[in-house]
């Protein structure tokens, strides 16, 4: 039914034939002279004509001139007979609306309109069951208004195809759509084409992505259900809210699609997806029957592991409004388990936070695996601050375990973890401060344990080589043999990175 | 906007230790800490796919990447298994950021990919038009089902099935979507500002 796409590789400039039709009558008496241009992709021909404003072009002897009033834009489908067209206010609104629903796409994030703005005369919309896109074009101020709106589309060619009364509606396949984007790409990199109609590609706030996640929520009534079930249980699954969210323009109220799979019966509590998380009730008897884990030095060793996993994976750190607080179970070999919002913490915020990527699904038969598991309160502060700690707090001062004391040793380690570190280094360029760590490694050198002492040595940790380097499992650490503890001794250093390129280890607590 | 993806190396002798062709992509504006986790996701998840259907894909990755003057980031098998790694889903995820030029050269490598793959791309989006319009079976198309194949048996040995957001994939059906989406996603970034727009999408909702 189709060709193969026939462009190459190295294709950059756009397809197009320019028909200089001949000089016309004049625009404010200037010359001006009639262009065609088409940029034809398999499924979809997009065809410009308007006038070059010859004394705004300047440049006469240019093999193609510049056209810089839209008189008439035309698009036509493969298989579909009637095209759509209209003057310079549909084809801006073409520009802007595929564009923005090409990003869409890509990121299954919904992008908003543009505050106040009008209803676009071009609106897409994803079909996500029928696997479509829904191009629709409303009416235009130009059918609507006897006297053109402005020179530019002065033609008076409507919008909305033949009568241009009536709105059109199309249903584009995936790559239909693509074949509009892309001539509509073409025609945006052709500098000899109303260079002054741009779009240019920008991200979305996460302003925009917190708003649509409350849209999402309340139309998906039984994600809420199941969050509420599962706040009373002593530990917390959220199903994960799938990334996956169908573009829902905010104007659009009969929109009855959703690739959502928790599925619309407000009625259904039980989560559906299949991923077969435990229930509430499942999953308090496992940890009833599981020992809490409460020596101080092993909680340490889970708490900074907690950390660096959270800390690593924490992105919008600007977001918060307030602090949001949970309590966290880890399992003892580090894995986050469940949590739940504490304090006046929202229970949808949890999206906020890296904690629904972490969280692990127990293995099979979780009693026979898991024997063990520690309670954590973490706190997400709106400065971008992590803070955690034992739910319980430590019954004791928690201690390091034991520690390699022998001095030639210890020298030897500590020429070896200089040299490992310097050899990756590459100077922070980021911090003006230094940071500084604890270091511990095992006797064959591997770093097994590392904890920031200063809070720049947090913000810029990704500066050293450290979460690179780090071997936990060198030491045997959450290996399940001997919990979440080093099984040899290690060696304790101090490590500095200063700003200016100097690099310092010494042992923790002299030689 | 104008995308020059150019296999002939360079000509200019005092050619910058950074690689030119990474400022055909913008800086989006997020912080120092590296790529976001949705990002570093969705760059491997988008090569996975590539892999599905290429044989020999990471060979191919690292061709490309020699090809395109970009071995100063990544010049071995071993950094492209790490960088990859920085995808929180991975078994084998390495607590290490993704930075910005590390990020910009994995998308222009999958985009340029994806433009030699072209035909193929559309002619397997095609198929699954077709299919699901007469409501056949996807197994029925030999090249369609062998690349969902791949791509599931890929991403059950690569991908930790105890993440949550990995174990919602726990059915061919789920993966099988999931393997179409990266499909339609991949004959986007074959496009004139393809690889532009696919390198913006990876921030939509992380940026200021």
């Amino acid at each position: 039914m189709e060709k193969s796409d026939e462009r190459s590789d190295e294709m950059v400039a756009p397809q197009m034939s320019t028909i200089g039709i001949g000089y016309n009558i004049g625009f404010h008496k200037e010359k001006t002279m009639t262009i065609r241009r088409q940029y034809s992709l398999p499924n979809c021909t997009l065809i410009l004509e308007g006038l070059s404003d010859t004394t705004a072009g300047g440049d006469q002897l240019d093999a193609r001139p510049l056209m810089t009033i839209l008189v008439n834009a035309e698009c036509r489908f493969m298989g579909q007979p009637q095209p759509i067209s209209g003057g310079r206010d549909f084809f801006e609104s073409l520009v802007q609306s595929v564009s923005r629903y090409a990003q869409e796409f890509l990121s299954h994030i919904p992008h908003p309109q543009l505050d106040g703005a009008k209803p676009p005369l071009v609106h897409l919309q994803s079909l996500p069951d029928k696997n479509l896109h829904r191009l629709r074009v409303g009416q235009t101020a130009e059918a609507l208004s006897t006297v053109p709106a402005d020179s530019h589309s002065a033609s008076g060619t409507s919008a909305g195809g033949i009568d241009g009364k009536n709105p059109v509606q199309l249903d584009l396949t995936t790559v239909q759509l693509f074949d509009l984007v892309e001539a509509i790409d073409q025609f945006q990199a052709d500098q000899r084409t109303l260079p002054d109609l741009s779009v240019p590609l920008q991200a979305i706030s996460r302003r925009y992505r917190k708003a649509d996640q409350s849209v999402a929520q309340r139309s998906a009534p039984a994600a809420i259900g199941v969050t509420s079930l599962a706040v009373a249980a002593l530990a917390l699954f959220l199903v994960p809210v799938p990334e996956v969210r169908p573009p829902k323009p905010a104007s659009e109220s009969e929109v009855t699609e959703t690739t959502s799979p928790t599925p619309d019966s407000p009625s259904q509590v039980t989560p559906t997806p299949t991923s077969s998380p435990p229930s509430a009730a499942e999953l308090e008897n496992e940890l009833t029957s599981s020992r809490e884990i409460i020596n101080p030095t092993e909680l340490s060793y889970l708490k900074r592991y907690l950390h660096r996993e959270l800390d690593q994976e924490w992105d919008n750190r600007e977001g918060l409004n307030q602090n949001l607080e949970y309590q966290i179970t880890v399992g003892g070999d580090g894995d986050i388990l469940g949590y739940k919002p504490i304090e006046d913490t929202p229970i949808d915020s949890a999206e906020n936070t890296p904690l629904p990527e972490l969280s692990y699904i127990p293995t099979e038969g979780g009693t026979a695996t898991r024997e063990t598991f520690a309670l954590f309160r973490v706190v997400f502060t709106p400065g971008g601050v992590l803070q955690i700690s034992p739910w319980q707090g430590y019954q004791e001062e928690p201690g390091l375990g034991p520690e390699i004391t022998d001095r030639t040793l210890l020298r030897r380690l500590n020429n070896q973890l200089y040299a490992t570190l310097n050899e990756r280094w590459q100077g922070t360029s980021l911090s003006r401060r230094p940071l500084n760590y604890r270091v511990a490694i095992t006797e064959d050198g591997a770093i097994a344990d590392y904890e920031p002492t200063n809070q720049p040595a947090w913000d810029y940790v990704a500066e050293t080589p450290l979460a690179e380097l780090a071997d936990p499992e060198a030491a045997g650490i959450g290996n399940g043999e001997t919990g979440f503890v080093p099984d040899q001794p290690l060696a304790q250093f101090q490590v500095v990175f200063k700003p200016n390129g100097v690099l310092e280890v010494s042992p923790l607590r002299g030689f | 906007m104008i995308l020059s993806v150019s296999v002939m190396p360079t000509n200019s002798p005092d050619a910058p230790s950074h690689p030119v062709i990474l400022d055909n992509l913008p800086d989006p504006g997020i912080s120092d800490r590296g790529c976001p986790s949705r990002s570093r996701q969705q760059i491997d998840l988008i090569l996975l796919a590539i892999e599905a259907l290429e044989l020999g894909g990471s060979e191919a990755m690292l061709l490309v990447a020699k090809q395109l003057e970009l071995q100063d980031i990544i010049n071995n098998r071993v950094v492209l298994w790490r960088l990859r790694c920085t995808n929180p889903l991975r078994r084998s995820h390495t607590r290490r950021p993704l930075n910005l030029e590390e990020a910009k050269a994995l998308v222009i490598i999958a985009s340029y990919l994806a433009r030699r793959m072209t035909v193929v791309i559309r002619q397997l989006l095609l198929a699954y038009e077709q299919l699901s319009q007469k409501q056949v079976p996807i197994e029925q198309h030999f090249r369609l089902s062998s690349y969902l194949e791949r791509f599931r048996a890929h991403f059950r040995s690569r991908m930790n099935p105890r993440r949550a957001k990995v174990s919602v994939y726990n059915t061919d059906e789920k993966l099988n979507e999931l393997a179409l989406s990266l499909l339609a996603q991949l004959l986007f970034c074959t496009g004139t500002s393809g690889m532009q727009r696919f390198w913006i999408s990876l921030f939509d909702g992380e940026v200021g």
